[in-house]
């Protein structure tokens, strides 16, 4: 009887056991990790700076839009014909301008901070023996990923720490 | 009580031998500083460009500006740089076949405009995050003209530390935004530590 008891305290242990290191060596084979593409690149810190450093500068570009709007609208309300025509050519031309600057600086600061980003992804991949990283982005590419996988915030700190630190 | 007196004993110990700075000769000084293993210079390569920065303690500047050898305007020129943090900032390709102003130029213009923005308003994209607290902004800059000798191209800059700090001991993160080749901004952290255990030079 009591045999029998130890036996199967035994065979417990071993279940219990063997499922503990079932669970460590399915941890450490994790191949796969899932990132939310516009989550990172939104919380990437360089991107915040780039994006700060062209306000200043669209905002200005949107200071002279705005005065030059005003000064239309007086010329209207005056009914001054020649004054309406310039500066309607300089209200399309500084809208223009404005509306170019924009899409240039968001090209710029895509371009700028993905050559930072994916060599930074590459190196996490490398360091935590990653298989595979799929980006997800809200288009469809991953319909659905359970917690486990999703490296998100740990990635969103990791290249935050080589950026600021330069590493 | 013996035991409590022995932990003190080792760590007032330790403390004293971790205060006593070692003491280097002018080759071994500049041999120091430039190693990059004592944290003072921190490379970088962003998109087959590599930038390195290096971070000049005043006694290595004078060294320097002396051929490597200490005379006797040495102290008084340590002095005088006393309360700054100087820095190189270089710059070139990763292949080194073509000085970054020539890299991919369409026309002489082009080249003339990339020298003058990195004569004159280089500078306006450099900053230094001091101690995590102060943003300072240089007080010096030079371009160094190699005339296209070099594949590599380097700015030196200084800082004026906040008052009381006569040596740069406190964290330290250079920032640079390199606007010409489009690599975006780059920022590199020199630790409090290392800053620390510079070792004294002997006069």
């Amino acid at each position: 009887m009591k045999e029998g008891r130890i036996l199967f305290i035994s065979f417990l242990m071993c279940i219990a056991s063997g499922s503990v290191f079932y669970w460590m060596a399915e941890r450490q084979h994790k191949k796969i990790a899932v990132v939310d593409a516009v989550k990172l690149f939104d919380q990437f810190n360089m991107k915040k700076e780039m994006e700060a450093r062209e306000k200043t500068k669209l905002e200005l570009l949107n200071k002279r839009v705005d005065s030059i709007t005003t000064e239309l609208q007086l010329a209207k309300a005056s009914q001054n014909e020649d004054a309406i025509k310039r500066l309607s050519y300089t209200y399309n031309y500084i809208k223009g301008s404005m509306e170019n600057e924009f899409k240039q600086s968001n090209r710029d600061i895509n371009e700028q901070v993905w050559k930072r980003l994916n060599p930074a992804l590459d190196e996490y991949g490398r360091k935590h023996n990653l298989h595979l990283i799929i980006g997800a982005n809200g288009m469809g590419s991953v319909l659905y990923n359970d917690e486990y996988y999703d490296l998100t915030s740990e990635l969103i700190k990791f290249v935050n720490k080589k950026y600021e630190e330069g590493n | 009580m013996k035991k409590v007196i022995r932990c003190l004993l080792i760590t007032l110990l330790s403390w004293v031998l971790g205060a006593c700075k070692s003491r280097l000769a002018p080759d071994a000084y500049v041999g120091y500083v430039r190693n990059t293993k004592n944290g003072l210079v921190r490379n970088i390569s962003i998109a087959n460009w590599d930038y390195s920065f290096q971070f000049k303690p005043v006694d290595y500047m004078m060294l320097m500006e002396n051929k490597g050898e200490v005379n006797k305007d040495s102290k008084k020129r340590r002095e005088s740089l006393k309360g700054t943090a100087w820095f190189n900032i270089s710059f070139k390709r990763s292949d080194g076949t073509v000085s970054p102003l020539r890299y991919d130029l369409g026309s002489r213009e082009e080249y003339d405009s990339r020298y003058n923005y990195f004569l004159n308003q280089a500078v306006h994209t450099i900053r230094l995050l001091y101690n995590n607290t102060d943003t300072l902004r240089p007080i010096a800059y030079l371009f160094e003209n190699n005339f296209n000798l070099t594949p590599q191209e380097t700015m030196i800059v200084g800082f004026q530390l906040p008052k009381g700090h006569d040596n740069p001991e406190n964290d330290m993160q250079l920032s640079y935004d390199d606007q010409v080749y489009k690599n975006g901004i780059i920022k590199v952290k020199f630790k409090s530590e290392d800053l620390r255990s510079i070792p004294n030079l002997i006069y």
